[in-house]
């Protein structure tokens, strides 16, 4: 089975990352992760990537930064704001920047 | 000499009672009784020595002008005596001269002869026979009666101011009185009868050698002695003048008599003065004791039975002394007034007390708010922090329940290929077991059975994360950790405050650690890590501020030891702070965060805190470049402040 669709998990939290990998291992994609945004700017550059789902708080560049670059770059790519803040409203300018389609708050539900 | 002895006497009979005195009491200085009797000692001394000898001046003085008194009437006693003896005589002689057979016999020398001496031989003067001579008018014996030598010529002095005609013997020392008396024929000198009187004779007569014993008694003639009864003395002499003679009585009293006497008085004085002064030396100290000592004594216990806490009643103590008596009243006042002031003091004390309990309570309870205020700061970070691994292990969980449903479902074919065996047909074993495989293919049960194991390591993992920070935060927030304990400020304090802190802080800022080994400090743990946490917050604000543009934000936090004084201290490279700020930041309420992000207690409740651990906070900044603030605690004299309270909280009043 060709997995001809590619994600790009973005987290500093590697058990984070693995869960994401786990829970996708079933499904018709392509998992990628990367636990920095620097890291993830390679990945980017290397392979063709069709949905990026990046963590806010990330020590470095944050999530906001990250995305804020990846959407100058590669605006094709669908981007969703991964976080574990419970302050929303604060992230909604990041949302609006960032051509984020969607925000995903942790912990989040599977489906 | 006695003088001495008696004194030294009583000094050594006062000595004795002083140092039993003594013992008593624990105090140096001279006792009252002792004081007041060397006083009086030594004034009554000085007057009684004063008196003593004026008395025996004085009484010097009438002893010689009695004795000299006494003297004079003697000479002239003496001398009156001599007087009356001669001229008796003269008299007598005068009688006989008058005698008819003795003028004829001086007008005739040739004739009657042998009636003159019959005459003269036969006169008794005074009922007795003294040596007779006539001589005529040239001087020339006619008859004489001496036995002795009748016929040696006598050198009449004639005198006529002598009422007494008397001559004396050639030699000067006189032996023998030539009286005489002249035998007149109309109106003219004829002859003259001479008496010898011997000078023993008269001296036995008057009875003159009693005299001698102790006084001399000499007779000058023209300054020349001439006749010495007594021993000689030389001492002062009192002369007084024979009556009709031209001769000096000369008198002198040997003083030996009068020393011995007058040393006799100066020691019947010094005796009695000794005594009296005995006596008053005895009476005064006695006095001084009964009205000085005793009720001094007295106050005096009375004042240590006061510093005791043991009041008495000194109401029934009656001191004679006005003084005494008002510093006994006087003193009961005082003491009454301290027992007074003692009891409002303690009661202000109880009141005082209850203040400070109550005022400890507030400020724990503002050092709890403050702390709480911290935890607030930190909520995002720590909800971050349990959101995160809460978020992968739900969805590790929804992993799991598939995994689950995958084994069931390998499971079932498993088992029908059990049955199939146990059925030991050989075809439906191939079917079943192509269905196993085939199973196991499609639920990748391999990959499964692998991750589990990773699964399961990172759930225990992320909920150990839950754990620790519910931990720490509950640590941190904890109020009844009131008691000081031996304390590892890396461990229990700066690792402590630093795990709550990194959430919020790895996405800000690097940390650098620098920490030495310390030795265990007696302090409050908990208040030290909320200081720690606060300056780290601090300055995780001072450079998400500043540093948004400059990209590197660095914390460095350092412990270290030296000279008995551990030093902590937190650097950033953030924005730093003013000269103003830096006076004021400590003050209660200040701050330069937004409304609501901070309370403005961090800092003053920090300085509080360490001021209590004896310590001192201390900070040094660049604005643009950065703040370093150190905290020093000192290892020794932690004891010493454990139950002060700082009632002010470090809350400066301007």
């Amino acid at each position: 089975m060709l997995k001809n669709r590619a994600v790009l998990f973005v987290d500093d939290d590697n058990s984070v990352l693995s869960t994401l990998t786990r829970l996708f291992y079933r499904e018709e994609y392509q998992v990628v992760v990367a636990n920095s945004a620097v890291a993830a700017l390679s990945v980017l550059s290397k392979q063709k990537i069709d949905l990026l789902v990046s963590n806010q708080l990330m020590p470095g560049m944050s999530g906001a930064e990250f995305l804020q670059q990846v959407d100058h770059q590669f605006p094709e790519i669908v981007k969703i704001l991964m976080t574990g803040y419970a302050d929303i409203e604060s992230l909604l300018d990041i949302i609006d920047q960032c051509n984020v389609i969607n925000l995903l708050p942790k912990p989040w539900k599977n489906e | 000499m006695t003088i001495r002895i008696k004194f030294a006497l009583l000094t050594i009979k006062k000595n004795k009672h002083s140092t039993s005195k003594k013992s008593e009491s624990s105090s140096d200085g001279l006792p009252i009784a002792r004081a007041i009797t060397f006083f009086v000692v030594f004034t009554t001394f000085l007057f009684a020595l004063a008196i003593s000898f004026l008395i025996f001046f004085q009484l010097n003085k009438t002893l010689k002008e009695s004795r000299q008194t006494f003297i004079d009437q003697k000479i002239h006693t003496v001398a009156q005596r001599i007087n009356d003896y001669l001229s008796s005589r003269h008299k007598i002689l005068q009688d006989y001269a008058n005698f008819p057979i003795i003028t004829q016999r001086v007008m005739q020398p040739k004739s009657q002869i042998s009636n003159v001496a019959d005459f003269l031989d036969e006169r008794l003067i005074l009922g007795k026979k003294y040596p007779l001579t006539l001589l005529d008018f040239s001087k020339k014996n006619i008859y004489s009666t001496r036995v002795k030598s009748p016929t040696s010529t006598i050198l009449l002095n004639q005198n006529k101011d002598n009422k007494i005609k008397i001559s004396l013997d050639k030699n000067q020392q006189l032996e023998t009185w030539h009286l005489y008396a002249e035998i007149f024929y109309n109106q003219l000198t004829e002859g003259f009868l001479v008496l010898d009187i011997s000078m023993y004779d008269m001296v036995k007569q008057l009875e003159l050698e009693k005299l001698g014993e102790h006084h001399q008694l000499q007779l000058e003639q023209d300054n020349k002695v001439i006749f010495t009864i007594g021993s000689l003395i030389d001492e002062e002499v009192t002369r007084v003048q024979l009556p009709n003679l031209k001769l000096t009585l000369a008198y002198r009293t040997n003083t030996t008599t009068l020393n011995a006497l007058r040393t006799e008085l100066l020691q019947q004085i010094i005796i009695s003065f000794l005594l009296l002064w005995a006596c008053t030396t005895i009476a005064v100290h006695s006095l001084a004791h009964k009205h000085f000592v005793k009720p001094l004594e007295k106050l005096q216990e009375f004042a240590s039975n006061v510093a005791n806490n043991e009041y008495c009643d000194l109401n029934d103590k009656k001191f004679k002394i006005l003084e005494i008596a008002e510093l006994k009243k006087n003193f009961k006042d005082m003491v009454d007034k301290i027992l007074l002031r003692e009891m409002s003091l303690k009661r202000a004390k109880i009141k005082q007390e209850q203040l400070n309990k109550n005022l400890t309570h507030q400020q724990q309870m503002l050092v709890q708010s403050e702390k709480m205020a911290s935890v607030g700061q930190l909520a995002a970070g720590v909800a971050h922090e349990i959101n995160n691994p809460t978020g992968f292990v739900m969805g590790n969980l929804e992993v799991l329940k598939e995994y689950k449903m995958s084994i069931q479902t390998y499971q079932v074919a498993t088992s029908n290929l059990q049955q199939a065996i146990a059925s030991n047909d050989k075809e439906k074993i191939q079917k079943q077991l192509a269905s196993v495989s085939a199973l196991q293919q499609k639920l990748d049960i391999d990959y499964i059975m692998t991750d589990m194991d990773d699964l399961i390591a990172d759930s225990i993992n992320g909920t150990e994360r839950i754990r620790d920070i519910v931990q720490d935060l509950k640590s941190f927030s904890r109020v009844d950790d009131t008691n000081k304990c031996e304390t590892d400020l890396n461990e229990d304090v700066i690792k402590t405050a630093l795990r709550l802190v990194w959430n919020e802080m790895k996405y800000k800022c690097t940390l650098e650690k620098r920490l030495q080994p310390l030795p265990l400090l007696f302090c409050y743990p908990s208040e030290l890590s909320q200081v720690i946490m606060n300056l780290l917050i601090n300055a995780c604000y001072a450079c998400e501020d500043s540093n948004k543009n400059k990209g590197f934000s660095e914390i460095i936090i350092a412990s270290y030891y030296d000279n008995n004084t551990i030093f902590i201290t937190v650097t950033d490279n953030g924005c730093g702070i003013s000269e103003a700020e830096q006076i004021k930041m400590f003050d209660p309420f200040f701050t330069t965060k937004p409304i609501g992000k901070g309370t403005g207690l961090g800092l003053s409740i920090s300085h509080s805190i360490i001021k209590k651990h004896n310590g001192n906070i201390q900070v040094s900044s660049q604005v643009g470049k950065g703040t370093t603030f150190t905290i020093s605690l000192p290892l020794t004299s932690s004891e010493k402040s454990i139950d002060t309270v700082d009632p002010f909280l470090g809350i400066k009043t301007c």
